[in-house]
C-alpha cells in the first residue's frame, strides 16, 4: 500500500522557502512531509552508525537502523569496519538480531544462510537446489555505498550521492574534532540505550540548541541539583560566554547549511554552571570546562557536559511525525580505569535519560508541543535574537542554531522541486 | 498499615516488606516510602540487558537525597494513578544482618503496563528487627523505557 504522498509544489515548501525564521506547523505533524523527509533528508545524508570502540575486535558488530532500514556494522577479519544492510539476500529476514556482540559467522535463522565478517555469503544449506548458475559471491550482504570514520565516529550513507564527509561537515570539522575526543584522548562507549518521546524529530534537535528554555522549564530541576543553580555561571565568569564573531563555528549541516548560521558551541549552550561546585564534581578532569552542543544534520546531536563530565550522543530515529526514538550514548576516555568508567555510566542515565530530571522535563515539554502543534494557530517562531544578531553567531539563547537547522532542512526538502523546475 | 511484624520469619517479613513498598507508592505516601530506606541507601533502575552485562548503566541512580528530590518534583508533575503488582517474593540469601531479596513486579497506569521486571534489594535488619533498604534495584524488562521516571517505581 503506498504511503501518503507529499505534494511539494503546493503551499508547504513554497511557504517555508519564502518566509524566513518561521516554520509551518505541518512541518512537524504531516505524514506527507515526514515521508518526504525520509526520502530527501535521511536517505541522502550522512548518518551516525556506531562508535569505533564498539567494533574493536574481529567479529564485533553493532546493529541499528538508518532511515528505517536495518543495518549491521562489523569489524572484519582485516580489522576494517564495514556497514551492510541487515537483511538476508535469500528471503529478506534480518540476519543479526542482537544490538551488539561478536561473531565469526552471521547466520540467518530462517534457512541458515551464513555470512562472514566481510559480509560474504559463505554457506547455503543444500545449495545445489538453487541451480548451477547460483553464485554465493553475488549474494553477500549489501554494503552501504558510503562510510567514513571520524575520530571514532562511524558515519554512513544509504546514498552514494552525498558530498564527501569533510565537505558535508564544513566548518563543523574543528568542533567535531574537539568533541569526539577528550582533550585528544580517544573515547570509549560506556553504554547506550534507547528511549522514545511523543514528538517530531526536529523538536529534540531544536531543544538541544535552545538555551532560552533552560531557566524556565528546568528551573525546578536545577534548583535541586548543587552546582546547577542559575546566576552562578562559571562560564560567564571566565568570559567564555560571549559569541566569538571571528572564530570558526560549526554548522548544523556543513556545506548544506551554506555557512550561514551556526551553533554557539564555544560560547557554551548553558550558562548555568557554577564553576566551584563543578570543580568539586569533576571526577577525572579539571581543564575541559566549557559545554559543547553540536549537531550534525539531521540526526546526530552531541553534548559534552563539564559538570557531569561525560560525552553523549543523541541519535534521532524518527518513527513517524509524532514519535521519535532516541539512541542515547554515553562515552568516557578510553584510558580511564574501569571503575571510573562505571562512575561515568552511573551518572549518565540519572541526568540524560528518561530517568533524569532535566531530560524528563524536555520529553514532557516536547510531547506537549507536539500536541499543541495540531492546532492551526500560525507559524512556529525561530526568530529569537535575529533583530540584534542576524548573522551566523549569536548569544546562548538566540535561535541562530535552530535557524541553521531549518535552513538545511529547506535546502534538502527543496532539492526535488529545484530539480523538477530545472527540467 | 503495619510495615513489619518483627516476630515473623524472614521470608514472611520480606513478602510483607515488598507488599508495603508498592502499596506506599500506589497510595502516594512517599514520606513513608522513603522511610523504608536507610540514609546511605541507593535506589536504581536499570535495563535487564545492562544488568546482565554487569554495567552500572542506570536509568535512575539516586542516593536517598536525590530520591527525596525526585519525589518532591514528581508529586507535583505526575498525578496519574499507578498500580504495582508484586509476586514471587523470596529471600535469596541472608548473612551478617543483610538479607538479599527479590520479587517480580509490574507497574500499570491507564490500563497499560508501564514497566515490569524484578526488584532486587539488600535489606538491613534494624535493632527493632524491622527491615530497611540499603540497596534497591529495579531491573526492568523493557528494552526501551516507555515512560518517564518522575516518580520512583
Amino acid at each position: 500500500v503506498p504511503g501518503p504522498k507529499a505534494d511539494t509544489s503546493e503551499t508547504m515548501l513554497n511557504l517555508n522557502l519564502k518566509t524566513g525564521p518561521v516554520a509551518d506547523r505541518e512541518c512537524y505533524t504531516s505524514d506527507a512531509i515526514f515521508c518526504k523527509e525520509t526520502e530527501l533528508i535521511f536517505e541522502r545524508s550522512w548518518l551516525f552508525v556506531a562508535h569505533q570502540s564498539e567494533l574493536k575486535t574481529v567479529g564485533d558488530f553493532v546493529t541499528t537502523d538508518l532511515a528505517g532500514q536495518p543495518v549491521l556494522a562489523i569489524c572484519g577479519d582485516d580489522g576494517q569496519i564495514r556497514v551492510f544492510l541487515n537483511t538476508c539476500l535469500h528471503r529478506g529476514a534480518i540476519v543479526e538480531t542482537e544490538r551488539t556482540g561478536c561473531r565469526k559467522r552471521f547466520q540467518c535463522l530462517y534457512h541458515h544462510w551464513e555470512y562472514d565478517a566481510q559480509g560474504q555469503l559463505v554457506f547455503v544449506p543444500r545449495e545445489d537446489g538453487f541451480g548451477p548458475d547460483f553464485k554465493r559471491a553475488t549474494h553477500g550482504l549489501v554494503p552501504l555505498p558510503k562510510l567514513e570514520i571520524f575520530n571514532g565516529l562511524v558515519f554512513a550513507s544509504l546514498s552514494g550521492d552525498v558530498p564527501p564527509f569533510l565537505d558535508y561537515l564544513g566548518d563543523a570539522v574543528p568542533f567535531l574534532e574537539e568533541f569526539s575526543t577528550y582533550d585528544g584522548r580517544p573515547l570509549d562507549v560506556v553504554g547506550s540505550f534507547e528511549f522514545t518521546y511523543q514528538g517530531n524529530w526536529k523538536l529534540l534537535y531544536e531543544n538541544t540548541f535552545d538555551d532560552y528554555h533552560n531557566e524556565y522549564l528546568h528551573a525546578r530541576a536545577y534548583q535541586n541539583v548543587p552546582g546547577l543553580q542559575y546566576g552562578k555561571s562559571f562560564l560567564k565568569s571566565r568570559k567564555e560566554n560571549a559569541p566569538q564573531a571571528n572564530a570558526p563555528q560549526p554548522s548544523a549541516g556543513g556545506k548544506r547549511a551554506r555557512n550561514e548560521t551556526h551553533a554557539p558551541t564555544k560560547a557554551g549552550m548553558h550558562s548555568v554552571l557554577h564553576w566551584d561546585d563543578a570543580a568539586d564534581k569533576m571526577v577525572f578532569q579539571k581543564e575541559r570546562t566549557h559545554r559543547i552542543n553540536i549537531g550534525i544534520f539531521p540526526s546526530f546531536l552531541g553534548v559534552f557536559n563539564p559538570v557531569l563530565d561525560f560525552t553523549s550522543f543523541r541519535i534521532l530515529k524518527p518513527e513517524n511525525p509524532s514519535l521519535t526514538r532516541v539512541l542515547n550514548y554515553c562515552l568516557a576516555p578510553a584510558d580511564l580505569p574501569a571503575n571510573e568508567k562505571k562512575v561515568v555510566a552511573s551518572r549518565f542515565g540519572g541526568a540524560f535519560g528518561p530517568g533524569g530530571p532535566i531530560m524528563m522535563d524536555d520529553i514532557r515539554a516536547l510531547a506537549l508541543v507536539q500536541k499543541g502543534l495540531k492546532a492551526k494557530a500560525g507559524n512556529v517562531l525561530h526568530s529569537r535574537g535575529l533583530h540584534q544578531r542576524p548573522g551566523s553567531v549569536g548569544s546562548d539563547s538566540d535561535d541562530h542554531a535552530i535557524r541553521s537547522l531549518w535552513e538545511t532542512w529547506r535546502h534538502c526538502m527543496a532539492s526535488e522541486q529545484v530539480a523538477h523546475d530545472a527540467h | 498499615m503495619t510495615l513489619i511484624d518483627s516476630s515473623a520469619p524472614l521470608q514472611t517479613k520480606v513478602e510483607k516488606f515488598f507488599a508495603d513498598y508498592v502499596r506506599l507508592l500506589d497510595d502516594k505516601r512517599y514520606e513513608q516510602w522513603l522511610g523504608l530506606f536507610l540514609e546511605d541507601s541507593f535506589y536504581g533502575v536499570i535495563r535487564y540487558e545492562d544488568h546482565q552485562k554487569d554495567t552500572d548503566f542506570f536509568i535512575v541512580a539516586d542516593s536517598k537525597d536525590k530520591l527525596r528530590v525526585r519525589v518532591k518534583l514528581g508529586t507535583d508533575t505526575e498525578s496519574r494513578m499507578q498500580v504495582h503488582i508484586v509476586t514471587g517474593a523470596r529471600v535469596d540469601d541472608a548473612t551478617d544482618g543483610i538479607a538479599n531479596a527479590s520479587c517480580n513486579f509490574a507497574v500499570f497506569c491507564e490500563n497499560a503496563v508501564l514497566y515490569s521486571g524484578q526488584y532486587k534489594v539488600a535489606l538491613s535488619t534494624m535493632d527493632d528487627a524491622t527491615l530497611k533498604i540499603k540497596h534497591c534495584l529495579a531491573v526492568i524488562a523493557n528494552q526501551q523505557p516507555n515512560d518517564l521516571f518522575y516518580l520512583p517505581i
